[in-house]
């Protein structure tokens, strides 16, 4: 069996929350913003993170290149725990990990040319390149998220939001990392360009055999992109499972709200569906809801479900099909 | 073999060269930006029109100033005299060079002094970014001005004092603007990014905050001289600031103050002119400067 390339286990990510008049003795709150989090991605492959903002699934992609301390154990390429490494340590695997954001404007320094932003990742993992050899590379990168390498003098102001996503995204690529974070990065954009930039990584996560952690806040955007699913409420995993399984028989009550959201393409069906309003807001953080996260907005939830947490567990029709519920035959309806 | 597109390389247009278009449009900033020009011109080549040295008496005048010292082309003292039959002329030319190199560099060195403290401040955040702004805090409540007389009464009356006590106590302000500003940009996506790909503390300061900042402070700076000029005023006013045969503007002030009675007006109306008009007009290239750098805020 080949190793993954990624095997996170049990990462909890805790916020100490100190009021601003609190006296100083007194101990802070903690925020869990992720609770024991465990999935494992392997080469080349995409996994889709899924859940409503505040949910931690951004909180889960920083922990990962190390922009927030985390406990429990993250396991790079089958061999090197990430966590505890010193920055030094830490940075050459930062040039196998890169980042996209959700923001295309706000994720790019407004007062650096194309040509500079892109090329900063080379300037501190690749030290050893000339000017021209930067500018060379950085011109076919380029070309290959289909901007045009004469805009390189530009600066980020003078291109359009899904530009600037491309130009993220070729500063990302441009040190040929293995793992590409992408924390919601279509979600600002017009639904028309959503597609274009949805294309444009799958097709380079072809040429290059990136593997990807794919986020958003709905069902729709992953499902083209993504082999599994991981969803996610209140720092927690609800449900995982291949891509194709969790929209045929999705177990978590969570889970079949957010799809019976996504819209069909199909007028009669998109009609005659059964759609599955969550009521009111996710509960705060702060004080997370007794047993399971989701009972506050859950149809089916039943005292048990406010005295006794549910596990991650499998479903048994799948190995890979995980859910926490207590009763997630009761929603396969 | 070259492409078309390699042919072709789009110049950019920056941030800057946008700013610098918008405050080309603005007529009142660039009045006061030609005004600062002329009196710097007039700073740096009055004293080779001058016809006198600054410290000459002329005894063609003496005793009987408010007849013979007036204004005149005639005799040369284009401005009249001082009450001691110098020529005004050159003491203002003097005034004005000591009163822009106080403005200038009491604002460097409070500029200076503040971006950085403000920009570590802020970028450390936590722990020590709050013992930072507590010390600011009590610089702060130090009346400044008590200070600076203190330091020009035990330490002398000298330029440098000048400088040190000026500058220093105003890169308060700064600082904390700074670090204001510098919150909100450490918490900009292209921060992160930076962080994300391993890019070294210094070099994020450097190439993605500081560039960032250069805006404000460049708002703040030329708001900050004039009040540099404004302090040094008010010292020389009360003749505690620079040391005779050097003046200054509040010196001049002072002094033709001193004199109105005798109905030797000029004294007072010449130096009180170029004060006015340079405090005036770096109010409003400062006020340019902040339109045209951040359009959104107005
Ligand atoms: S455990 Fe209970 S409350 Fe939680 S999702 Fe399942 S049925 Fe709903």
């Amino acid at each position: 069996m080949t190793k993954p390339l990624l095997e996170v286990k049990n990462l909890c990510v805790d916020y100490d929350i100190r009021n601003e008049h609190a006296l100083p003795w007194k101990s802070p709150q903690t925020l869990q913003a992720v609770k024991e989090v465990s999935f494992t991605l392997g080469a080349g492959e995409t996994l889709g993170i899924v859940g409503e903002s505040g949910s931690g699934k951004s909180t889960l992609a920083r922990a990962i290149v190390q922009l927030e301390k985390a406990t429990g154990s993250i396991l790079w390429g089958g061999d090197t725990e990430l966590i505890g490494l010193s920055r030094q340590q830490m940075l050459p695997f930062r040039s196998q990990i890169q980042f996209v954001f959700q923001d295309p404007f706000a994720s790019l320094n407004p007062r650096l040319t194309v040509g500079q932003i892109i090329e900063e990742p080379l300037t501190v993992h690749q030290p050893q390149l000339s000017r021209t050899q930067r500018r060379e590379r950085v011109r076919s990168m380029m070309h290959r998220v289909s901007l045009l390498p004469n805009q390189i003098n530009r600066y980020p102001h003078e291109f359009s939001g899904g530009q600037c996503q491309r130009i993220g995204i070729a500063r990302a690529l441009i040190v040929e990392p293995r793992l590409l974070i992408c924390d919601e990065p279509v979600s600002a954009l017009d639904v028309s360009i959503q597609a274009q930039i949805i294309n444009l990584l799958n097709s380079l996560q072809k040429e290059m055999g990136l593997a990807m952690l794919f986020i958003a806040h709905d069902l729709s955007v992953v499902k083209h992109i993504s082999d599994r699913v991981m969803v996610m409420y209140l720092g927690k995993v609800m449900e995982m499972a291949d891509c194709s399984v969790l929209y045929k028989q999705p177990s978590h009550p969570y889970t079949q709200a957010l799809i019976s959201a996504v819209p069909l393409p199909d007028p009669q069906q998109e009609r005659s569906k059964k759609r599955i309003l969550l009521l009111g807001d996710m509960p705060s953080p702060l004080s997370p809801p007794s047993g399971c996260v989701f009972r506050t907005r859950c149809q089916y939830a039943t005292t048990e479900c406010a005295t006794r947490t549910p596990q991650l567990q499998s479903t048994g029709n799948s190995s890979e099909h995980s859910v926490s519920c207590h009763f997630p035959a009761v929603s396969l309806s | 073999m070259k492409t078309q597109a390699d042919i072709a390389v789009v110049k950019g247009r920056s941030l800057w060269s946008e700013a610098r278009r918008r405050f080309y449009k603005n007529i009142a900033a660039m009045l006061g930006l030609i005004v600062l020009i002329l009196v710097s011109l007039f700073a740096f080549f009055g004293q080779y029109i001058a016809q006198f040295p600054i410290d000459e008496i002329d005894f063609n005048v003496i005793g009987q100033v408010e007849q013979e010292g007036g204004p005149s082309i005639k005799n040369g003292h284009y401005f009249g005299t001082d009450d001691l039959g110098r020529d005004l002329f050159a003491r203002v030319v003097q005034g004005t060079q000591v009163s822009l190199i106080v403005g200038f560099v009491g604002a460097f060195i409070a500029v200076a002094m503040g971006t950085l403290y403000g920009a570590i401040a802020g970028y450390a955040g936590g722990r020590t970014d709050n013992i930072m702004m507590r010390v600011v805090d009590i610089l702060m409540a130090i009346p400044s001005m008590f200070v600076i007389i203190l330091l020009l009464v035990m330490f002398g009356r000298s330029m440098a004092m000048l400088f040190i006590g000026v500058g220093m106590l105003s890169w308060l302000d700064m600082s904390r603007i700074v670090r204001g500003q510098t919150l909100s940009i450490k918490n900009k996506e292209y921060i992160h990014a930076a962080q994300a790909m391993g890019v070294s503390d210094v070099k994020i300061i450097t190439r993605h905050i500081l560039p960032n900042l250069w805006g404000i402070v460049a708002v703040y700076a030329t708001l900050l001289i004039p009040l540099m000029i404004l302090t040094e005023s008010f010292i020389s006013f009360i003749g505690l600031g620079v040391q005779e045969p050097l003046t200054s503007w509040g010196a001049l002030i002072s002094e033709g103050a001193g004199t109105m009675q005798y109905g030797t007006l000029w004294q007072l109306t010449f130096p009180l002119f170029f004060f006015v008009i340079t405090i005036s007009a770096f109010y409003f290239v400062g006020d340019g400067l902040r339109d045209a750098l951040d359009p959104k805020e107005r």
